[in-house]
C-alpha cells in the first residue's frame, strides 16, 4: 500500500509559543516527516512531545499568532503554510480530515449529529439537503452505527462514547479525504470498543485508499494499525522505521524504553511514565540530546551535542549518538 | 417531536431577525423623515393652524369629580372646564359667572341666585338649570361620592335648596352666613351636569369631566396628560386658544429641556437661579404670590415645647430676614400672621420678627436648659423643604437648640405631625380663599387631628366660634382678627415667609394667568 | 412539554399568592395614611372618615385582607382609590406600553449585545475588545436615569431628531420609542455583551470548535453556529434577568421620557397610597417575572438539548 508518491511532506517544522515573562515554549523543533499515498503512519510519544501540535499545524489549527510557525508543509507540493483562508477551508475536511481524542467534547453538544455531518458535506460538495442526508446516512451505516437512521437525529449526549467516535469517523470520511489525521482516536474508549474502532479505521483506510496518520501514546494501537512509525520526543522525531522493524529492533533508547513498557501485545496498555524521569520542559530543553537525562546509555557527547539523524536504510533512522551501539 | 423542535428553532430565529430588521428600518425611517436639520421637532405642532397651548406641571391629582377636589388647581385645567355660580376675583370679591345676579333676604337666611340662560354643558348634556345647581350642592351630602366639601360649604347650615323655575335657585340657611357668596365662588361649589351623572355614573364622573367652561375635556390619562378643546357652545366670550395640552412631568430637568426645546409654552419654576437664567434668555417671567406660607410649627403638648419660655426662645432664635434675603432673593415678605395675605380675614401686620439669640439663650436657661436642649425638626424630603430646614437647624444651633433633622416622605410626615408625635416641623401650607378652615383647625375640637400645634385654649376656641357665628362681616372680621392675635401670642406656629410662584412662558404667549391658588386661567390666553 | 409547562404554571400559583399576601401587608406598613395623603394637610377628621369608609379603609386589617384576597382569587384586583376605576382596567391600559418598551429593549439590546460580545471575544485583547469592555463597564455603572437624561440631551436638544416629550401630539410611535429604547439598549447591552464575550471565550477552548474548524467551516459559521449556539445558556440567563429588570428600568424611563406606562401608574399609586392599585401593579409585575422565568426555562431546552425539560 505504501508504494504511492509523497502526499504530505513536512520539512523543518518549528512551532514556538511565546510566553509572557519568559522564553518561548518550543513545542516542535524541526520535524521532517513524509506521508505517502495510502500509507498509514503511526506517531508515538508521550503527551507534550509535540506530536499533536505538529499535526494541528498541518491543519493550520494552531492559532498563529500567538504561535510562530516555521518550515514547510507540502500537500501535493502546495505549501499549507502559505495557503489563503479560502484554500485552507477547501483543504480542511475535504483533503485532510481529522478525528480527535475525546468524542464527547469534539462534537457540538447542541447540534444533532446528522446535522453536523451534513454541514461538512454541503460545505465541500454541492448536494441538496436531501442528497446530503442520504449520503450521510450511508456513511453512518459504513461506520457500523446500528440503527443509523434513528441515531442520525440524536444529540451527542444521547450516544455512547463508541458511537460518538464512529460519528466522528463518519464525519471525517464523508468527503473522502486523502489524509486522515487520527489524534488519539481510541484513548477515551474502553478496551473492547478501542479494538473495534481501530479495526474499523483499518478497514476504511484500505477501502477508501487513504493515508492515515495515527497519533497516539499507545504502542499497542500503533501495532494494530500503522505500517510505519515515527517516535516523537521533545518536539523532534527521534526514530522512524517501519512498524515491523521498530518493534523488532528499536534503535533509539527512548523507543526501547517505550517498548519495555508494553508487557505483551493486545493486553491492557500501561502509561508510558514507566520510563524514569519526566519529559523535559519545552521552555528549557536540556543541552545536547533532549533525552539524555533519562537515558541509561547517556555519554558525554550526549550531554554536549544534539544528535544528528543516523540512517540505517531508506526512511529508517534514529537521532541518537549511540544508535546502533546499544540495544 | 425532535423534528418539530428543529422547526421551532428555525421559526424563533426568523422571528428574532425580523423583529430587529423591522426595528431598524422603521426606527431609521421614522427618524430620518423628521430630522431635516437641527430644528427641534415641534411636538404638538398645530395641525391646520390650531392654536395650542402646552402646559406642564410636576403634579396632578387624578379624579375629575369636583366633590373630591382638594384645591382649585387639583387639575390645572379646573377653571377652564368647570365653573361656579360666582367668580372669585383676585381681590376676594365675587362677580357673576353662572349666576347673573343674586340677592340675600333681609334676615340673611335666604340667598336667591338668578341663573344665566344658555349656559351649555359639554359633550351635549344640555343647558345648565337650577336642577343641576341643586344636584351639584346636594352631591356633597351623599356618602357614596366621598365628598369632602360639606364642611367647607357649611352645608349643615343649608336647610333646603329650592328650584322655583329652571333659572332660579334659592338656598335657605339655618343661620346667617356672611361668606355664603364666597363659598359659592370656590372650587368646592363647581356646578356639574345631572344629566351627565345619570348617563355616566360616579366612575364616569371621575374620569370624564363635564362642565360649562370655555374648554371641554378632550381625552387624556390621569396623572400623565390631559387635553381640552375650545368649547364651541360656550356662553361667554370665545377663548382664543383652540386647544390646551396639559402634561404631568415629574422630573424638573425634563420640564426645562422640553421648554427650552420649544415643546412647552408654560411651565412652573421653583428655583430662583433657573428663573434668572430664563429671564436673561428673554422668556416671560411671571410671579404671583400664592396661598401658601412657609412656617415652622411647634406642638405645645410635647416637651420641651410645653414650656412657653422655650417656644418664646424659639421665636427669638429664628431670623426670617435671612430666609427672605438668601432663600427667596427678596421676592417674598415676612407674613406677619399665619394666614396668607391673599386669603380673606388675613391678619398680616401683627407678628414682628424678633431675632435675638442672646435673648433666646437666656429664655432657655430660665426654662431649665442652660446647656441647650435636643429637639427634632421634621420636614418633607422634597427639594423645596430641604434648604429652609437646614437654615432653621443652623440658626437654632446658635441659641442652644440642638436640632436633629428628620427628612421624610410626605406620608410619614403627615402621620407624625397629625399623630402628635412631631414636636417641631417645617411646611409650606396653603389656606383657601376663605380663611375659616385654617383658623378653625387650631381649635380644641380638632386636637388630635388637623390641629397639629396642640393648642387647646378655650379663649381661642371662643373667639373662633364667635367669628364663625357672626351675622355681619364686620363682626366676623373683628372676631377672627382677635383670634389670630391671640393665637400668634401663644407662639406655637412661626410663619417665616410668604411664598409665591414663578411661571415662565414662551415670549409668544399672552394672557395666561396663574392665581395664588395655583389654578391657571387661560380664557384670555393666546399664542402669537 | 405541554405537561411540563402546565406543571410550571401550577407551581407558580403559590408564589403569586405569596406575593399577594406579602405585598398586602408591606404596603400597609409604608407610613402614611392613604386618606390623609389624598386629602392633604388641612383635612379634618370628618373628611378623612368619609374617605376611609368609602374605600373600606376603616375595617380592621384582617377584614380588609379577607375581602381583598377573596376578590383576588376571583381575578378581581379591586378598585383604584385614586383613579376611580377597576385596578385591572387601569393596569391593562398602561401595561402594553411598558411591555413593548421592555420587550423591544431586551430583544434589540440582546441581538446587539450578542454581536458585540462575539466581536469582543473574536478580537480579544485588541482595540475593539478593549473599547467594548470599557464601554460596557461604563454602561453598567451608569444609572438608567442618567443615561436617559443624556439621550434626551443629545438626541432631543442637540440633534433635534426626537422630541423631549414623547407623549406629545404628532409624535410618531418610533419617535416616542427611540429615546427610551436607546437608553434601555445601552443598559441591557452592557451586561450581556460581557456575558457573551466571556461565554464565547470559554467555548473557544472547547474541542468541538477545533472540530468545526478542522471540517473547513468558515470562521463566521464557527462563531455563530457552533460557538454561539453553545454560549447561549448564560446569554439566555442574562437576557431573562434583563427582561425582568427591564420592567424596573421601564418604570424609571417612563418618568424621564414622559411615557405612559405601568411605571407612571405605580409612582402615582404610591404617592396617593392607592393600596389596591399598588397591590395590583405589584402582583401583575410579579406574575410577569414568573412568566419570564418559565419562558427562560423553556428556552433553555431549545438552546441546549442536554437540558431537555422533564415531563415529556
Amino acid at each position: 500500500m505504501s508504494d504511492g508518491g509523497v502526499l504530505l511532506d513536512i520539512r523543518g517544522l518549528r512551532v514556538r509559543f511565546p510566553m509572557r515573562g519568559r522564553g518561548p515554549v518550543c513545542a516542535v523543533n524541526g520535524v521532517d516527516l513524509t506521508l505517502r499515498k495510502g500509507e498509514s503512519l503511526g506517531i508515538v510519544g508521550e503527551s507534550g512531545c509535540g506530536k499533536s501540535v505538529t499535526f494541528s499545524s498541518v491543519m493550520r489549527l494552531v492559532q498563529s499568532p500567538p504561535a510562530v510557525l516555521e518550515g514547510e508543509i507540502l500537500l501535493d507540493g502546495r505549501d499549507v503554510m502559505r495557503m489563503s483562508g479560502a484554500e485552507l477551508r477547501r483543504m480542511r475536511g475535504k483533503e485532510i480530515a481529522m478525528i480527535f481524542q475525546e468524542p464527547m467534547t469534539s462534537l457540538n453538544p447542541v447540534m444533532r449529529v446528522g446535522k453536523q455531518i451534513i454541514e461538512t458535506l454541503r460545505l465541500h460538495e454541492s448536494l441538496s439537503e436531501k442528497q446530503a442526508e442520504e449520503k450521510a446516512l450511508e456513511y453512518f451505516q459504513m461506520v457500523e452505527i446500528p440503527d443509523a437512521r434513528s441515531r442520525f437525529w440524536c444529540y451527542p449526549h444521547q450516544l455512547s462514547g463508541g458511537l460518538r467516535q464512529r460519528v466522528m469517523i463518519a464525519m471525517a470520511l464523508i468527503c473522502n479525504p486523502r489524509v486522515l489525521l487520527a489524534d488519539e482516536p481510541t484513548t477515551a474508549l474502553d478496551v473492547t470498543i478501542q479494538a473495534q474502532i481501530l479495526e474499523l479505521l483499518g478497514r476504511l483506510r484500505r477501502k477508501n485508499d487513504m493515508s492515515v496518520v495515527l497519533i497516539t501514546h499507545d504502542l499497542c494501537v500503533i501495532a494494530q494499525l500503522a505500517e510505519r512509525v515515527a517516535v516523537f520526543y521533545a518536539g523532534r522525531v527521534v526514530e522512524e522505521a517501519s512498524a515491523g522493524e521498530l518493534f523488532a529492533n528499536p534503535m533509539h533508547p527512548y523507543t526501547m524504553g517505550l517498548l519495555r513498557c508494553v508487557p505483551t501485545m493486545r493486553t491492557v496498555s500501561r502509561r508510558l511514565d514507566m520510563i524514569e524521569g519526566n519529559i523535559p520542559d519545552p521552555a528549557c530543553l536540556p543541552a545536547g540530546c533532549a533525552f539524555h537525562p533519562r537515558c541509561p546509555f547517556a555519554a558525554d557527547v550526549c550531554r554536549e551535542q544534539a544528535p544528528e539523524k543516523r540512517f540505517f536504510g531508506e526512511r529508517r533512522f534514529a537521532a541518537c549518538h549511540r544508535a546502533g551501539e546499544v540495544g | 417531536m425532535q423534528r418539530q423542535n428543529k422547526k421551532i428553532n428555525k421559526l424563533l430565529g426568523f422571528l428574532a431577525v425580523f423583529a430587529v430588521l423591522g426595528l431598524a428600518l422603521s426606527g431609521c425611517g421614522g427618524n430620518s423623515a423628521e430630522s431635516g436639520g437641527n430644528a427641534p421637532v415641534s411636538a404638538d405642532a398645530a395641525p391646520g393652524g390650531e392654536k395650542v397651548l402646552r402646559v406642564a406641571r410636576d403634579w396632578e391629582d387624578t379624579s375629575w369629580d369636583p366633590v373630591t377636589f382638594t384645591g382649585a388647581a387639583q387639575l390645572a385645567l379646573t377653571p377652564q372646564i368647570f365653573e361656579t355660580l360666582c367668580k372669585l376675583e383676585t381681590d376676594g370679591s365675587s362677580s357673576p359667572l353662572l349666576a347673573e345676579s343674586w340677592e340675600m333676604s333681609p334676615d340673611g337666611l335666604a340667598y336667591t341666585f338668578h341663573l344665566r340662560r344658555g349656559a351649555q354643558f359639554h359633550q351635549g348634556y344640555g343647558e345648565m338649570t337650577s336642577e343641576d345647581v341643586k344636584f351639584s350642592f346636594e352631591r356633597n351630602l351623599d356618602p357614596d361620592t366621598g365628598s369632602i366639601h360639606a364642611e367647607t360649604l357649611n352645608l349643615s347650615n343649608v336647610t333646603s335648596i329650592e328650584t322655583p323655575d329652571p333659572y332660579t335657585v334659592v338656598f335657605n340657611l339655618a343661620s346667617p352666613d356672611v361668606d355664603f357668596i364666597t363659598r359659592c365662588s370656590q372650587y368646592s361649589s363647581i356646578i356639574v351636569s345631572r344629566a351627565a351623572f345619570d348617563a355616566i355614573g360616579l366612575e364616569g364622573f371621575a374620569s370624564t369631566p363635564v362642565g360649562t367652561g370655555p374648554f371641554a375635556y378632550d381625552g387624556g390619562t390621569p396623572g400623565v396628560k390631559t387635553e381640552a378643546v375650545r368649547f364651541a357652545d360656550y356662553w361667554g366670550a370665545a377663548p382664543k386658544l383652540d386647544r390646551i395640552v396639559y402634561t404631568i412631568i415629574t422630573d424638573s430637568n425634563v420640564i426645562y429641556s422640553a421648554f427650552e426645546n420649544g415643546e412647552l409654552d408654560v411651565i412652573f419654576v421653583y428655583y430662583q437661579d433657573k428663573v434668572n437664567e430664563y429671564e436673561a434668555q428673554g422668556y416671560s417671567i411671571n410671579y404671583i404670590p400664592s396661598d401658601q406660607l412657609l412656617y415652622v410649627g411647634l406642638n405645645a403638648q410635647l416637651d420641651p415645647w410645653t414650656d412657653m419660655k422655650v417656644r418664646e426662645a424659639f421665636f427669638h432664635a429664628v431670623d426670617p430676614q435671612y430666609f427672605l434675603d438668601e432663600l427667596f432673593y427678596g421676592n417674598e415678605t415676612f407674613p406677619g400672621g399665619y394666614i396668607p395675605p391673599i386669603s380673606k380675614y388675613a391678619l398680616t401686620d401683627y407678628l414682628k420678627p424678633g431675632y435675638d439669640p442672646a435673648r433666646a439663650k437666656a429664655l432657655l436657661a430660665e426654662a431649665g436648659y442652660p446647656d441647650g436642649v435636643d429637639v427634632t425638626l421634621w420636614c418633607v424630603n422634597d427639594e423645596l423643604s430641604t434648604a429652609p430646614s437646614l437654615i432653621v437647624q443652623s440658626q437654632l444651633k446658635e441659641s442652644g437648640f440642638n436640632v436633629e433633622l428628620q427628612m421624610v416622605d410626605f406620608g410619614v410626615f403627615i402621620d407624625q405631625v397629625r399623630g402628635g408625635t412631631a414636636g417641631m416641623w417645617l411646611l409650606y401650607n396653603s389656606t383657601p380663599p376663605l380663611a375659616d378652615d385654617t383658623i378653625n383647625r387650631y381649635t380644641s375640637d380638632f386636637y388630635p387631628g388637623s390641629n397639629w400645634v396642640g393648642v387647646t385654649d378655650p379663649v381661642y376656641d371662643a373667639l373662633v366660634a364667635e367669628g364663625l357665628d357672626a351675622s355681619t362681616e364686620e363682626e366676623k372680621t373683628a372676631a377672627f382678627e382677635e383670634a389670630q392675635r391671640y393665637f400668634l401670642d401663644l407662639k406655637a406656629l412661626y410663619p417665616i415667609s410668604t411664598y409665591g410662584y414663578h411661571f415662565i412662558t414662551q415670549p409668544n404667549v399672552t394672557g395666561a394667568k396663574l392665581w395664588g391658588d395655583l389654578a391657571l386661567h387661560l380664557n384670555e390666553a393666546d399664542v402669537g | 412539554m405541554g405537561s411540563y409547562v402546565l406543571k410550571r404554571f401550577l407551581s407558580a400559583v403559590p408564589t403569586v399568592i405569596g406575593v399577594f399576601v406579602v405585598v398586602f401587608f408591606v404596603i400597609r406598613m409604608i407610613p402614611g395614611d392613604p386618606a390623609v395623603s389624598m386629602l392633604g394637610s388641612g383635612a379634618t377628621e370628618a373628611q378623612i372618615q368619609v374617605y376611609r369608609v368609602k374605600y373600606g379603609l376603616d375595617a380592621p386589617l384582617p377584614v380588609q385582607f379577607g375581602i381583598a384576597f377573596r376578590n383576588f382569587l376571583t381575578g378581581d384586583l379591586g378598585d383604584s382609590i385614586s383613579l376611580y376605576k377597576p385596578v385591572r382596567e387601569a393596569i391593562m391600559e398602561r401595561l402594553p406600553g411598558t411591555v413593548q418598551l421592555a420587550g423591544l429593549g431586551v430583544v434589540a439590546g440582546g441581538i446587539l449585545a450578542v454581536f458585540l460580545g462575539v466581536a469582543a471575544a473574536v478580537f480579544r485583547g485588541k482595540w475593539p475588545d478593549l473599547l467594548l469592555t470599557s464601554l460596557s463597564s461604563l454602561g453598567m455603572s451608569l444609572p438608567t436615569f442618567y443615561i436617559g437624561l443624556w439621550v434626551l440631551m443629545i438626541f432631543a436638544r442637540k440633534l433635534g431628531v426626537i422630541p423631549v416629550l414623547s407623549n406629545a401630539r404628532g409624535v410618531s410611535y418610533w419617535q416616542s420609542m427611540f429615546g427610551p429604547l436607546l437608553t434601555m439598549v445601552v443598559g441591557e447591552t452592557s451586561l450581556l455583551t460581557r456575558t457573551t464575550r466571556s461565554s464565547m471565550l470559554e467555548i473557544f477552548n472547547e474541542d468541538f470548535i477545533r472540530t468545526a474548524r478542522a471540517k473547513g467551516l468558515p470562521e463566521k459559521w464557527v462563531m455563530f453556529r457552533h460557538a454561539l449556539g453553545n454560549a447561549m445558556i448564560p446569554i439566555i440567563t442574562v437576557t431573562g434577568y434583563n427582561l425582568a429588570t427591564a420592567f424596573g428600568g421601564a418604570i424609571v424611563l417612563e418618568a424621564v421620557f414622559t411615557r405612559n406606562g405601568i411605571g407612571s401608574l405605580l409612582i402615582g399609586a404610591i404617592n396617593a397610597r392607592d393600596y389596591p392599585l399598588i397591590q395590583g401593579a405589584a402582583v401583575v409585575i410579579a406574575m410577569l417575572m414568573i412568566l419570564v422565568n418559565i419562558m427562560t426555562d423553556i428556552i433553555y431546552g431549545f438552546a441546549d438539548p442536554r437540558i431537555r425539560v422533564s415531563g415529556e
